[in-house]
């Protein structure tokens, strides 16, 4: 038994020893230790697979041939760079962290030394891929590093050199931007993209409470409002002062808008104090505590990934022709990524995704009491269900953003342009569409403490919204309760904007459906003052 | 800093805080005693603004907690009983996030947040998932999120639930400490934390303020004790009517014998009066003693006044006054 003095009540007073509830002993990371060695050795026997493709001429003649085809070699590379990121990021030994971050320094080096040569008459040739691949592992590394790093020295350095690849990205992308249009796509957007992660990554380490952090962050923003203040200059400055039109605005002074945009934004995220956007951030963040929310993203990305391989396939055979019938290649009507979108599959996750994405939003917090916590902090009822339909609709969006990055690819890989723009649109709806969705399982996350009822009650919700677009096939064309279930389903939503129909009142519909849905949740929490 | 102003609430049908008036000047440490179910919990609600009173009015710091509430919330720290926290953030973070939505401004959050920890004592564990943390850590995170605004005004529904016994001396210290410029509710069903900190004790029960008394008000008052071998009626009626005494109450003293608590007016100690008139009637006193009263004695004749039903047996009026 430990006895102590009373504390006097004065100002002298000092924090007494802490008594943790148990001595916390560094767990041995077994299980790091073992991946990080398999990805030690599929690194190696990866690396060495690849050279010996590459060079195989040279290697033949000294008899050695590679068993590992470049297909295989690149795989097993991917897989052990993974396997020794999670053995860095769980194994905290002073002497694994600090050959990690030599390891970190290395790939950021190789990262910017390609960059920077010249190659095939151009500078950077090698930029995309490989001094992005080495500049985001040297990065991911670095970021296992100053997890586990404790002296303020090793930080500090880490942090300058963060930062300072942070600036001289974004300075680079951004002004290199504005020079040349081709520099710009795809290289500077990239860049400028780099550079938004790293300076992001700074701001992390030294936290918005520190100043260095807070101005590191306001100067992003400032960074994206300069490019956007000069691209809306270039773009309109041409047309009024010599009245003709400027080549600057499409599409590079559009894409530098856009990206000053993302800068501006992502600062103003992290520095306001506003409590919405304080409270957003933390709604974002706790989807992300839970296991739910990598699933469900995961899952979401593979059945993309599934769907993706059918369209494509589909598309070589519509394209190719019946192989053995003689068919010659056959007209796809555009737009061809139609086949990709609107099929029942993505129809049917997203009626599971929605229930799973907003069941414990409120739920959860009237389970535990934290809404007493939160409702007697100055925020009010209208900032929390907004904070949490933000959070939770964001999620959503970022849902999408694989299925959207596959198309890029197929653009890229297979050299065929299609058309785009139905994309747009489509993404357009989907993205009003899950606002609906959202607020609306939002609003019957309100009524309930238990999750599991209020994930129900959405799916049926979700159901019967479907369910219209079957009720209604049969009804006459100019049946006026016809004509409203047509703006109702959002499934002829989806389709209308994969032809290009994006109807504003369709639009309206969904955003006053939110507002509807929002108001009501808002009405819900209030309600505890009325009984 | 906080006035009440007949302030009732009715959940449905049931009546949970019953025309409540008081008043709690800045600096005071008021102790909020009762039995469970009295009403604290409902009072502390509709004074954090979290529940709206069914009637009356309520101003906290100079604002109404119905119409002013966001004001309200900004001038109080409050730590609910469950302590309710997000189980998966850490505790840096959680506070951190507190105290931005507190309003702290950002030049002086990370000295705030530092003192938080220091002074409750989670420096240690900073960085651990608040899920993973024992009652009595979970206890210290929610008085550290209170605090870390520096609020005019606490208000700590039982703070010292799930402490050891040590933490619970530091914590007292520190909520005394912070009393010295701040106004503090306490809410409590351990009455030596009161005793210990507070310097005014409310007793709650049935919706009502049973009392609501100073404490050195209540450390003056103290009781009689006789036991005189004679016959019981007798002695009682000798001693009820002697002049100052305000009420006998028989009591079992050790070893099953019988004997009486005098309570007298104005706490006059009239020990020589008492045996002189019981030399008189030629009984012998056994014993004649004087009783420091306790909170814990004051606590329980409140509650059995209190209580409707023993109010009605005993034929008083509900402001505990004998009636006619």
């Amino acid at each position: 038994m430990i006895t102590r003095e009373e504390p006097s009540a004065g100002t002298d007073w000092q924090p007494a020893e802490e008594m943790a509830p148990s001595i916390m002993k560094a767990d041995e990371p077994r299980l790091a230790r073992w991946v990080g060695t398999m990805g030690l050795t599929a690194v190696l026997i990866g690396a060495v697979a690849l050279m010996a493709n590459t060079y195989s001429q040279a290697a033949a003649t000294v008899g050695v041939r590679s068993a590992i085809g470049p297909g295989l070699a690149t795989f097993l590379l991917v897989l052990g760079f993974g396997g020794l990121l999670f053995h860095a990021a769980n194994d905290g030994d002073l002497q694994v962290r600090r050959t990690y971050m030599g390891f970190a320094f290395l790939c950021l080096g190789i990262g910017v030394l390609v960059s920077v040569f010249k190659v095939k008459d151009q500078f950077g040739g090698l930029f995309v891929p490989y001094g992005l691949i080495g500049m985001i592992a040297g990065l991911l590394f670095l970021m296992a590093f100053t997890r586990h790093e404790t002296e303020e020295k090793w930080l500090d350095w880490v942090g300058w050199i963060t930062g300072g690849i942070g600036i001289v990205a974004a300075l680079i992308g951004f002004i290199g931007g504005n020079i040349s249009a081709d520099f710009l796509i795809p290289r500077g957007i990239i860049l400028i993209l780099v550079g938004l992660v790293y300076w992001w990554r700074y701001i992390g380490l030294k936290g918005t409470f520190n100043d260095r952090g807070y101005y590191a962050a306001a100067a992003m923003g400032a960074v994206g409002l300069f490019s956007i203040l000069v691209a809306l200059g270039r773009s309109s400055l041409p047309a009024l002062l010599q009245k003709t039109a400027s080549s600057y605005l499409m599409p590079g002074g559009l894409v530098l808008i856009a990206l000053g945009l993302v800068y501006l934004a992502l600062a103003l995220s992290l520095i306001s104090e506003n409590r919405l956007v304080v409270q957003t951030r933390r709604e974002f963040a706790a989807i992300f505590y839970s296991p739910i929310a990598y699933i469900v993203l995961i899952g979401f990305t593979v059945i993309g990934w599934y769907l993706f391989g059918t369209f494509v396939t589909r598309s070589l055979w519509q394209v190719d022709g019946v192989r053995g019938m003689g068919g010659g290649p056959r007209a796809v009507i555009e737009p061809i990524v139609g086949n990709y979108f609107v099929a029942w599959f993505p129809v049917i996750c997203v009626i599971f995704v929605i229930p799973v994405l907003t069941m414990r939003l409120l739920s959860e917090e009237k389970r535990t009491g934290t809404i007493e916590v939160m409702l007697t902090a100055p925020l009010s009822e209208t900032t929390v269900v907004v904070s949490k339909f933000l959070a939770a609709f964001f999620f959503y969006i970022l849902l999408w953003v694989p299925w959207g990055l596959y198309l890029i690819g197929l653009r890229v890989e297979g050299g065929q342009p299609f058309d785009y723009r139905p994309i747009l649109s489509f993404f357009v709806a989907v993205i009003f569409t899950g606002a609906t969705f959202v607020s609306m399982g939002l609003f019957f996350s309100s009524l309930t403490q238990n999750q599991v009822a209020a994930a129900i009650l959405t799916f049926v919700g979700m159901f019967i919204l479907t369910a219209i677009y079957l009720l209604k096939i049969d009804w006459p064309e100019d049946d006026p309760g016809r004509i409203i279930l047509d703006h109702i389903s959002y499934i002829d939503l989806w389709i209308n904007s994969l032809d290009g129909r994006l109807q504003p009142r369709d639009l309206v519909y969904n955003v006053s459906a939110t507002v509807f849905w929002l108001f009501l949740a808002v009405k819900v929490l209030e309600a505890r003052k009325w009984r | 800093m906080i006035e009440v102003r007949d302030l009732t609430k009715y959940f449905g049908p049931v009546l949970a805080v019953d025309h409540i008036n008081f008043e709690i000047d800045k600096g005071e440490v008021v102790g909020f005693l009762g039995p469970n179910g009295a009403g604290k919990t409902t009072t502390i609600r509709i004074l954090t603004s979290y529940l709206p009173a069914t009637s009356g009015v309520a101003r906290v710091a100079g604002f109404d907690v119905m119409t002013q509430s966001m004001e309200v919330r900004q001038n109080i720290g409050y730590l609910p009983e469950s302590v309710p926290l997000y189980p998966e953030m850490r505790i840096e973070e959680y506070l951190a996030y507190r105290a931005k939505l507190k309003g702290v401004e950002r030049k002086h959050r990370l000295k705030r947040l530092e003192y938080c920890l220091d002074r409750c004592r989670i420096r240690e564990v900073r960085r651990r998932r608040i899920g993973t943390l024992s009652k009595g850590y979970r206890q210290r995170v929610g008085l550290a999120d209170a605090m870390i605004h520096d609020p005019p005004i606490l208000i700590l529904d039982e703070p010292t639930v799930g402490l050891d016994p040590i933490q619970i001396r530091e914590t007292l210290a520190l909520i005394r400490e912070l009393g010295e410029k701040r106004t503090i509710i306490l809410s409590t069903h351990i009455l030596s934390e009161i005793e210990a900190i507070c310097k005014r004790v409310m007793v709650i029960c049935w919706g009502r303020i049973g009392s609501d008394k100073r404490m050195a008000e209540l450390e003056s008052a103290q009781a009689i004790t006789v036991e005189v071998a004679g016959p019981a009626e007798q002695v009682a009626d000798v001693l009820r009517k002697t002049e100052g005494v305000a009420l006998v109450s028989p009591v079992t003293l050790p070893g099953g014998r019988t004997g009486f608590e005098l309570q007298t007016e104005n706490n006059k100690d009239l020990r020589e009066e008492i045996a002189r008139r019981i030399t008189a009637n030629h009984w012998t006193i056994r014993q004649l003693s004087i009783r420091k009263h306790k909170l814990e004695d004051h606590f329980f004749e409140v509650v059995r006044l209190g209580d409707p039903l023993r109010r009605s047996q005993m034929g008083l009026r509900h402001d505990g006054v004998r009636s006619a």
